[in-house]
């Protein structure tokens, strides 16, 4: 009666990725063990593997993103694939055209595997319900619900950095509410067996159940930051700063910004971690950004390893399944 | 032994028959046919129609169609403003004369309390029910779930339980001046039960139903994005759930209304928070009631009454003469209504694999009419 996950065949292998639910720690480990892998492609005069030539990746974006899209673009890119970019934002969805129509319409384009982003938390599940068999789904970010290539490619860097991670304390400071990153940190940091999650905020952006996403509410930054391990700001929206759920990024700043001082409190060989784009001045403090505990920027090439590992996985695991249909549950005639 | 009980016909409280409206949501002629199925001989039509049930022409048409059809009388709701935008009021007392058994804002929020002030004092003096959801549509704005652990894990945008308390304290205070017949509709919270219980322990004339679907599914049931219990009223914590259960068994909430609202399917095609929300609730509504007893810990007295005697002091009816046969050892596989959108739509059991006991057999109207559904 319950809906069957669809990011699992019957093998329990991974036919699309949609999200961190069921994901075990082995398969979680086995892509970032295939992500370093590939790490080292990007240092070699010839980056590309002929892993996935001959295969099609449409990058379905019906929200706005450079970043994300450009990382799946060169990751794809460099397995060999073809890839197209599909600017929804835009086009006929704008117009009125359903999801679901528009999904049919690039079927019958023949690709193997849709990079999906969209405003609407489910999205990306709804999509791969929806999707005629054959096409593998990747998570690109739906709503706030997800984004779990960049989950991995955080849990990439950490592991990097930390190796073991049941002795980290991890904090995640900011809008926590509001964030699918957030929620695919938390859901990978708790697969992975992660020392201590702690979230702070304002309770504006913190949701009042913060241990359902498996992380334990500080109240105060300088009292999460004791003992820290690794950092993690997240993008605070400018919807939200002004006077929505924040007064001013001023006083965001003074209460929850990331400045030298208070990164002082964190150990010293802790890590600054920020999904990008940042907001100096807001979230963190430029020094502590551009200083030398900030991963930052090695999170952005994580990016290109982790995603190639995703959609080698996901794909090598669709060619023997390709024929096989999967209508989900409750969508018959 | 035999399996095959006679019972009064059930009066629900609360459906949406979808006419006028797109008829590929329902009809008068196929949701009231439905519920013949579901046990209600009588059903209060929910004024959110479009267009609303706002003036005598709507109600007039919505009579004539119902009239026309083989099926349970409808009692029309009428809209207590105009297009139900919350701004004017509509000719209550010229429509309480034309046969409506109460007036609704259905599911639409009262931003005015100026005006609903106005309202229930206007209804008062015609002594006109009220048949009243509690909801702050701006305190859960965006929302699609019950604000808990599962919309948080999901990154949805909740419901909090103060959306429905909020206002509930608020129609309350204004009952105690206005005084008038205030019957509010669709608890989903445990808190709102408690409040029932005070504000009639402090004499307010105030009664209360719960949607059966409510008595059975949590917020638990949306998990993995499963759109079959996306449902305007969302579906609560177990606690909520269990208060709810209690309340009906305690007679604090008077009344099980079907809560029915048929969809179609493009309705539920698109990603969850974009999904209109609604169960279509008819067609197996009495198996959900038969399980009531056994499964929810609701004495089957006690059940009988919250959708036949309690429904009708609350709208004020004589008690039906009408009568529905159930048997309790098959269930029908037709499916009468337009709206599918039902989680026991493909199978009629329960989220934990229980099965929904009986259906309805067949029904004999107090104007003679006798038939067998099946």
């Amino acid at each position: 009666m319950t809906l069957a996950h669809p990011q699992f065949d019957s093998d329990g292998a991974l036919r699309h990725f949609l999200d961190l639910d069921g994901v075990s720690r082995e398969t979680l480990t086995t892509i970032l063990d295939t992500a370093e892998g590939f790490a080292p492609i990007g240092e070699r005069k010839v980056r590309t593997v002929p892993l996935l030539r001959g295969r099609t990746v449409a990058n379905l974006f019906f929200e706005n993103s450079t970043r994300t899209r450009t990382a799946f673009e060169l990751a794809a890119k460099r397995l060999s694939a073809d890839v197209l970019n599909i600017d929804l934002v835009s086009s006929s969805t704008a117009k009125g055209e359903s999801l679901l129509d528009t999904l049919r319409v690039l079927e019958s384009l023949q690709c193997d595997m849709f990079i999906v982003r969209h405003s609407q938390s489910g999205a990306a599940r709804f999509i791969a319900q929806h999707i005629a068999p054959g096409i593998a789904v990747v998570n690109g970010g739906d709503g706030q619900h997800a984004h779990p290539t960049q989950g991995l490619l955080d849990m990439f860097t950490i592991r990097r950095h930390k190796g073991d991670f049941s002795q980290l304390t991890v904090v995640l400071i900011g809008d926590i509410r509001h964030s699918r990153v957030a929620r695919s940190d938390l859901a990978a940091l708790k697969i992975l067996g992660a020392g201590e999650v702690r979230v702070v905020g304002p309770r504006t952006l913190v949701p009042a159940d913060a241990e359902a996403l498996g992380a334990r509410f500080v109240p105060r930054l300088d009292d999460a930051l004791q003992g820290a391990d690794v950092i993690m700001g997240l993008r605070l929206q400018r919807e939200r700063m002004n006077g929505a759920k924040v007064p001013s990024s001023a006083e965001f700043f003074r209460h929850f910004g990331l400045s030298a001082e208070r990164l002082s409190l964190a150990k010293p060989d802790a890590i600054v971690m920020h999904p990008g784009p940042t907001n100096r001045g807001v979230e963190i403090a430029g020094d502590v950004a551009d200083g030398k505990q900030s991963v930052i920027l090695e999170q952005v090439t994580a990016g290109l390893a982790v995603r190639m590992a995703v959609m080698s996985m996901v794909l090598g695991s669709h060619t023997s399944n390709r024929v096989e249909s999967h209508q989900a549950p409750g969508v018959g005639p | 032994m035999s399996n095959t009980l006679t019972l009064p016909g059930f009066t629900d409280l609360y459906a949406r028959m979808r006419e006028p409206g797109p008829s590929r949501r329902g009809t008068l002629a196929s949701e009231s046919r439905a519920a013949l199925a579901a046990g209600f001989t009588r059903v209060c039509a929910a004024p959110d129609t479009n267009p609303a049930t706002d003036s005598t022409a709507t109600v007039e048409l919505v009579q004539h169609h119902a009239d026309a059809s083989n099926g349970a009388k409808v009692l029309p709701m009428a809209a207590l403003t105009v297009g139900l935008q919350g701004e004017r009021l509509t000719e209550l007392a010229t429509l309480k004369h034309l046969g409506c058994v109460a007036a609704s804002q259905a599911d639409e929020s009262f931003a005015d309390t100026r005006l609903l002030y106005d309202a229930m004092a206007y209804a008062a003096s015609f002594d006109f029910p009220l048949i009243m959801r509690a909801r702050d549509a701006r305190l859960g704005i965006n929302g699609c779930a019950h604000e808990g652990p599962v919309a948080t894990r999901l990154g949805l945008h909740g419901i909090p339980s103060a959306a429905e308390t909020i206002p509930l304290a608020r129609l309350l205070e204004l009952l105690r001046e206005t005084g008038g017949r205030l019957h509010v509709t669709r608890l989903s919270t445990a808190r709102a039960v408690d409040m029932i219980a005070e504000a009639r322990n402090a004499g307010l004339a105030v009664t209360a139903d719960v949607g059966i679907s409510h008595l059975y599914f949590t917020e638990g049931d949306i998990d993995g994005f499963d759109a079959r219990f996306a449902s305007a009223v969302p579906f609560r914590s177990s606690a909520d759930r269990d208060a709810l259960r209690r309340g009906v068994r305690d007679g604090i909430i008077d009344a099980i209304c079907s809560d029915h609202a048929p969809l179609d399917t493009d309705a539920s095609l698109a990603p969850f928070p974009q999904v209109e929300p609604g169960l279509s609730v008819f067609d197996r509504f009495i198996g959900l009631w038969l399980a009531l007893p056994e499964y929810c810990g609701i004495p089957s007295n006690r059940a009988l009454d919250a959708v036949s005697a309690a429904p009708e002091n609350i709208l004020g009816l004589s008690p039906t003469n009408d009568t529905i046969e159930v048997t309790t050892d098959s269930i029908s596989d037709a499916w009468l209504s337009h709206g599918r959108n039902s989680p026991l739509a493909t199978a009629a059991v329960l989220p934990d694999g229980t099965p929904l006991p009986g259906c309805v057999r067949g029904y004999r109207l107090e104007d003679g009419r006798r038939q067998n559904l099946w």
